[in-house]
């Protein structure tokens, strides 16, 4: 348990012990709570008084698999707001074997100075000269990096988009074949790690210093009965490995939820050449891997390896919202133009997701036709060209709006929605408009109590209930980013212990007993730190609000628009 | 009535004549609705997440027509 400090002004590593009042956090606790405590809401989010703070879950590290979570966390360049972005990869579970709770960095470097953060084997911390690495994308980075250092570390980086700090830059990490595919890619995070002058954080894998777990015998009986309940559930157990999260295309497509040429219609035509099936058989055909492991602990396999014709790689992984974002919203039913714009962000350090609807939107503003991929290609390299439109483009679909003089910009605080439109499922809508992270699905995903059992348990064109479906996904989920849970392994869930078991083993590493309340208490904390951080940041309700446009045009092909009203918004969090 | 049944995921499997694109054809009662048609088909309705004919979303006790092309889908999680 401990922190390291990392003063990239001064150029100084320290390393102590954990504070009291952080004492029990992990992940997203720990990094919003940490930012709303330390972080002055109206700094500037690229200067030196923004911190960003790199934090593995709670449970990361421990027996219990799919935790290899890292939240990054500081004042988000996208937003104006806090920003907590997790990712996979081998980087939390490495960083908790080294006994770290989190990096924190702050201060920033002389500008066009860039260092790299190397923790070794014992966790020592060290900063070095990466002037070097300067301008590299991430593969070719990743590259260099491995070669100096061996292929027995993980590496979290950034790109040109990052250098160049782009409101729309990711930061990307390795995963289990050491490809710097995974991202933390909402809110721009990597303009703040460029802006701070650090290029890659390069950890030693296989430490040994986990922190102890109080009761281990127990910990690790119940962490085993929790992963025969993730294997034993059919969708995170069969439909996963075999489809990945691309499985979601259909059902969505049918649903009328998928935003299609920048939201205009709910249903993409060709959505069957981009689902899931046809990405698994294609995959197959060309002798790439569905089943794919990407992150540490994993024994989902979500991910998949895509591979071109001839067999060579292209990206990994291609992903439900990534499909959808260089899909359907741009109108492209190509899934190598998609796969290959998959791996153009990933290698410039760019979110799939708010990079898609930039383009999205500068299509539905007649810069280029939709459906055209290859002037979205062409669009994307202008990014880590630096090139004046690349840098409009890199700085998300609000920016695009704004120099193209176009209002239907289908983002909430700055960040662009997912790939569920909030008119089909009016519950999306609150999620979007009320999480403090601005447009974002993982924050309060309520889309199974709309559709599902033949159609759903709440109506999902009408209001009642959306409000509180919301709220209580986003107290939980605010939870499980904190323990550093995997969002698919949710399915252990399902069993009769059901979430007993994940407050068994917070117990059984603490030593300290944990329920329920503590649970909804944790989750309530982290909202309620972020919510304080947004109002001294300058938000108010009025920020809680969708665009016009999923207020004002219904979406094809059930017409239906945003019903829930302001006032209903506004007790989502009237606590 | 002859019904168009295109099935997603994992619920393929055990359906050796279902097509990708076209999927199966399915003879059923006139008056049958989409919850006969499932049990016909013998999948456990916890393997059912969405169902929807002719593009919409439907509930169990849906009428079907015939023709209907009906599509189903297993339960979903996202994020």
């Amino acid at each position: 348990m401990k922190f390291i400090n990392i003063n990239m002004t001064a150029r100084s590593v320290s390393t102590g012990k954990v504070p009291d009042e952080y004492a029990g956090l992990g992940g997203r606790g720990l990094t919003s709570i940490m930012i709303n405590s330390e972080v002055p809401a109206d700094c500037d989010p690229l200067g030196p008084q923004n911190k960003l703070i790199l934090a593995p879950g709670y449970l990361s590290g421990t027996p219990l698999i799919n935790t290899s979570r890292l939240s990054i966390g500081a004042k988000s360049p996208l937003t104006g707001g806090i920003k907590e972005s997790n990712v996979g990869g081998t980087v939390a579970a490495d960083l908790a074997r080294l006994g770290i709770t989190a990096l924190i960095i702050e201060g920033s470097a002389p500008a066009g100075k860039y260092y790299l953060l190397k923790i070794d084997i014992n966790g020592d911390a060290e900063l070095i000269d990466a002037d070097p690495h300067k301008g590299l994308r991430t593969y070719a980075l990743v590259e260099k990096l491995k070669q100096s250092y061996g292929s027995k570390n993980s590496i979290t980086c950034i790109g040109p988009a990052g250098e160049f700090q782009l409101a729309a830059a990711s930061i990307q990490t390795t995963d289990t074949d050491g490809r710097p595919c995974r991202a933390a890619g909402r809110g721009g995070l990597g303009a703040v790690m460029g802006s701070k002058g650090l290029k890659a954080v390069v950890v030693a894998q296989g430490g040994k210093r986990t922190d102890a777990l109080k009761d281990s015998a127990a910990f690790k009986q119940t962490a085993k009965a929790y992963a025969q309940a993730v294997k034993a559930d059919e969708f995170s157990g069969q439909v996963l490995p075999e489809f990945g999260t691309a499985t979601l295309v259909e059902p969505i497509n049918a649903a009328g939820a998928f935003p299609t040429r920048n939201a205009r219609t709910g249903q993409f035509e060709h959505a069957t050449q981009i689902s899931g099936e046809t990405l698994a058989a294609t995959i197959k055909q060309r002798g790439g891997k569905t089943t794919h492991k990407g992150c540490a602990g994993c024994i989902i396999n979500c991910s998949n390896e895509f591979v071109d014709k001839t067999g060579e790689y292209v990206t990994s992984s291609l992903e439900y919202e990534t499909i959808w974002a260089m899909g359907g919203m741009i109108g492209n039913a190509d899934l190598d133009i998609i796969a290959r714009l998959d791996f153009l962000c990933d290698d410039i350090g760019l979110d799939t997701m708010s990079t898609g609807v930039a383009v999205a939107v500068a299509m539905d503003a007649g810069y280029r036709q939709f459906g055209d991929g290859q002037a979205a290609i062409a669009m994307v390299e202008e990014i880590a060209d630096g090139t004046d439109f690349g840098k409009i483009l890199g700085n998300g679909p609000a920016a695009v709006g704004k120099h193209l003089n176009h209002d239907r910009v289908p983002v909430i605080k700055g960040q662009s929605i997912a790939a569920y439109d909030p008119r089909a499922i009016q519950g999306m809508a609150v999620t979007y408009a009320t999480s403090p992270m601005g447009g974002d699905h993982t924050a309060g995903w309520v889309v199974d109590q709309n559709l599902e059992d033949f159609g759903g348990t709440l109506d999902r064109f009408a209001a009642p209930g959306q409000v509180e479906a919301s709220r209580d996904t986003q107290i939980h989920m605010a939870a499980v980013d904190s323990v550093g849970l995997c969002d698919f392994a949710q399915s252990g869930l399902a069993t009769p212990e059901g979430i007993q078991n994940v407050y068994k083993m917070i117990t059984a590493k603490s030593g300290k007993p944990f329920g329920e309340d503590d649970w909804f208490e944790l989750g309530l904390k982290v909202l309620k730190a972020e919510r304080e951080f947004n109002r001294k940041a300058g938000f108010t309700n009025k920020d809680d609000r969708l665009p016009r446009m999923f207020y004002e045009e219904p979406l094809p092909p059930f017409n239906k628009a945003v019903v829930i009203s302001d006032k209903e918004m506004d007790k989502t969090f009237d606590f | 009535m002859k019904i168009q049944v295109i099935l997603f995921g994992t619920l393929r499997k055990g359906f050796s004549t279902h097509d990708p694109t076209h999927g199966l054809e399915v003879d059923l009662a006139d008056g049958s609705s989409v919850g006969d048609l499932v049990d016909y088909l013998e999948i456990p309705r916890s393997e059912l997440g969405l169902v929807s004919v002719g593009g919409i979303l439907v509930k169990a006790d849906a009428k079907l027509a015939d023709r209907n092309c009906v599509r189903v889908f297993q339960p979903i999680a996202g994020g």
